[in-house]
């Protein structure tokens, strides 16, 4: 039974949600807590969400899917940021706090004893960012998760000392010709011209060479550290959220499209280094590859092969009895 | 004017086919003006352009109209998948919607406003429904057929990124589509119906049966074809349609900047629901 909702958030923001709970006269044990992608609202891309949860809901799992302030139907609204940069926020967790009144919401609105936080690309990150911090959150099924932070032109607009001393003014400001740079390539070939230090200071800023400390006796070797990737956008909180929610013992499922660069950028810049053999995350994580699905799964096809994924996962897993 | 506190109430509406619709009601405190039925565009444009339908039904609630929200059947939150749905199926949850609210507020008077295919929709129930008093359009699509074509040319832009190549071809996926499939546009299943249908709308060539009063709010740049308009308010002379180019971001595409302020397009559309005999010119005036 699907049964529209509005909670309050701790900002005093009424957000909407559609609760969707088996009718099948048993209080469901575990719920589903569906986390936006983008700033897209609750149906998601192509009404992945909302079919997903109904499917998901005929199989005895209570499903919520919600809108974060100011998207969709809720209160609030959103910065007066560009679209790069509001994912850059979300990737950062913007939504956490959201999610997190949003778990509450669920659990004191069901019998349920367990918990799975889902999402795609931005809502996936949202989702493990929340999800690690919180107790009640038991499992992850991440689509398209992006382990890369947007790239936003104000990353590269701050100043910069060039190779003869001369100083790179910001984006915004720079000469035409830079303004109109429209490739990547482009800016690189400017940030050649950064002298040595300057380069270690802008790796140290963003944090490029990501370690993950292996704990004591778990890797082999006490406190040996482990090189993630060295990507300068590599986003170090989707890391330490993994890091933390593994460790805790609890399940991740990584479902990635097929046709879609984030997939191939999760397995170079994290699942090689991460989710090798031996590691000891391997256990704890499944990661699935759908063939022929784009970033957003769209067609009725790739939303069915997401469904024939994640049910035996959750069967598995956290069965809904 | 002070705001007047608005009651948002989400409800499930049945229709005839025993299917709900998800709506959503804005209610203002004291009895409204009149009501409102906003009717969404497909595919993808209803995602993009979703949180500006929200702010324009707050927008105008607060000033004393009662707006309804609704997804189509096989769209949003309502029953249905996108494959069981056609243009008339569309028409039908309109004026199943509009027929709703007129009894729920007791309401004489119901403007439509739809943003481009829900402004064709909503044109096409005006001639159906004749006490709908105005339509106010929202860059309609006036000719379908270009704009399903331009979904046609995703789909096989789609194909190069999966198979490295076209396995199907214009002509193919429409042979897939006569033969019963569906095929993909924007991630969308559509059936040869709801194809068949779309694309056979022209509202330059025939006159519309409807005698309600028309705002047509175009973009300001050419995003849209002058010669369509043109032509559509020729060929439906006997009507009063105000035409005022005025839409300066087009806000049901994925744009940089997302949810951008349109409250100049809320407001000339208010004004004109206030007085349509006031038209407000031609003059493609852009509102800052």
């Amino acid at each position: 039974m699907e049964t529209p909702v509005k909670f309050m958030n701790r900002r005093g923001h009424y957000l909407f949600g559609m609760l969707f709970k088996p009718d099948n006269g048993h209080p469901p044990e575990v719920g589903i807590l569906m986390c936006v992608s983008s700033i897209k609202h609750r149906i998601g891309p192509c009404r992945l969400y909302t079919l997903l949860a109904r499917a998901l809901c005929l199989q005895g799992y209570q499903v919520m899917c919600f809108d974060p302030a100011g998207v969709g139907d809720s209160e609030g609204s959103l910065d007066k940021k560009s679209l790069a940069e509001q994912h850059l926020d979300i990737q950062k967790g913007k939504f956490r706090e959201d999610i997190q009144d949003a778990i509450g919401f669920c659990l004191d609105h069901g019998a349920t004893e367990r918990l799975i936080l889902f999402g795609l690309c931005g809502g996936a990150v949202s989702a493990i960012i929340a999800g690690a911090s919180d107790l009640r959150v038991n499992g992850l099924i991440l689509l398209a998760v992006p382990v890369l932070l947007e790239r936003v032109a104000t990353q590269e607009a701050s100043s910069r000392q060039g190779g003869l001393g001369m100083k790179l003014r910001p984006t915004r400001e720079a000469p035409a010709i830079l303004r109109k740079a429209t490739t990547f390539l482009s800016l690189i070939k400017v940030r050649c011209r950064l002298n040595a230090r300057e380069v270690l200071g802008r790796f140290t800023r963003f944090g490029g060479r990501c370690r993950l400390a292996v704990p004591a006796g778990r890797a082999g070797e006490s406190g040996e550290a482990l090189t993630v990737s060295s990507h300068p956008r590599f986003n170090h909180l989707f890391l330490h959220a993994f890091y933390g929610f593994a460790s805790a013992g609890k399940r991740i499922l990584f479902v990635l499209p097929e046709n879609d660069l984030s997939s191939w950028i999760f397995k170079s810049e994290f699942q090689q280094s991460v989710l090798t053999e031996g590691s000891p995350y391997r256990s704890a994580v499944d990661v699935h590859m759908v063939l022929g699905a784009n970033h957003n799964f769209a067609g009725r096809s790739s939303q069915q092969k997401v469904l024939d994924v994640i049910t035996p996962w959750l069967a598995r897993h956290t069965p809904a009895k | 004017m002070a705001s007047l506190k608005v009651q948002e109430t989400p409800l499930f509406l049945e229709t005839e086919r025993a299917a709900r619709l998800f709506c959503l009601i804005y209610e203002p405190s004291h009895p409204p003006r009149a009501a409102i039925l906003y009717c969404n565009p497909l595919f993808e444009e209803h995602i993009h352009s979703y949180r500006t339908a929200v702010n324009f039904a707050r927008h105008a609630s607060s000033l004393g109209y009662a707006v309804m929200r609704f997804d189509y059947f096989g769209e949003g939150e309502s029953d249905g998948l996108f494959e069981e749905t056609t243009v008339s199926s569309r028409v039908a949850d309109i004026l199943t919607a509009a027929s709703y609210l007129r009894q729920r507020l007791q309401a004489e008077v119901i403007y439509l406003v739809g943003l481009r295919f829900g402004a064709t929709l909503a044109l096409l129930a005006s001639e159906t429904d004749h006490r709908i008093a105005g339509v106010i359009c929202w860059a309609p699509l006036l000719k379908l057929v270009d704009y399903l074509h331009d979904l046609l040319r995703l789909n096989i832009a789609s194909q190069l990124v999966q198979w490295k190549g076209v396995k199907f071809s214009k002509d193919a996926l429409a042979e897939r589509m006569y033969r019963g499939e569906t095929i993909s546009l924007e991630g969308y299943e559509v059936g040869r119906k709801m194809y068949e249908e779309a694309t056979a709308l022209d509202l330059t060539k025939k006159a519309l049966k409807s005698a309600c009063k028309v705002l047509v709010l175009q973009p300001v740049t050419g995003a849209v074809s002058d010669t369509e308009t043109a032509e559509f308010i020729a060929v439906n002379s006997a009507m009063d349609i105000t035409l005022k180019c005025l839409i300066k971001n087009l806000f049901w595409l994925k744009l940089p900047i997302p949810d951008p302020a349109c409250e100049y397009l809320y407001e000339a559309s208010m004004q004109w629901l206030v007085n349509p005999e006031a038209h407000l010119g031609n003059t493609g005036q852009v509102h800052e």
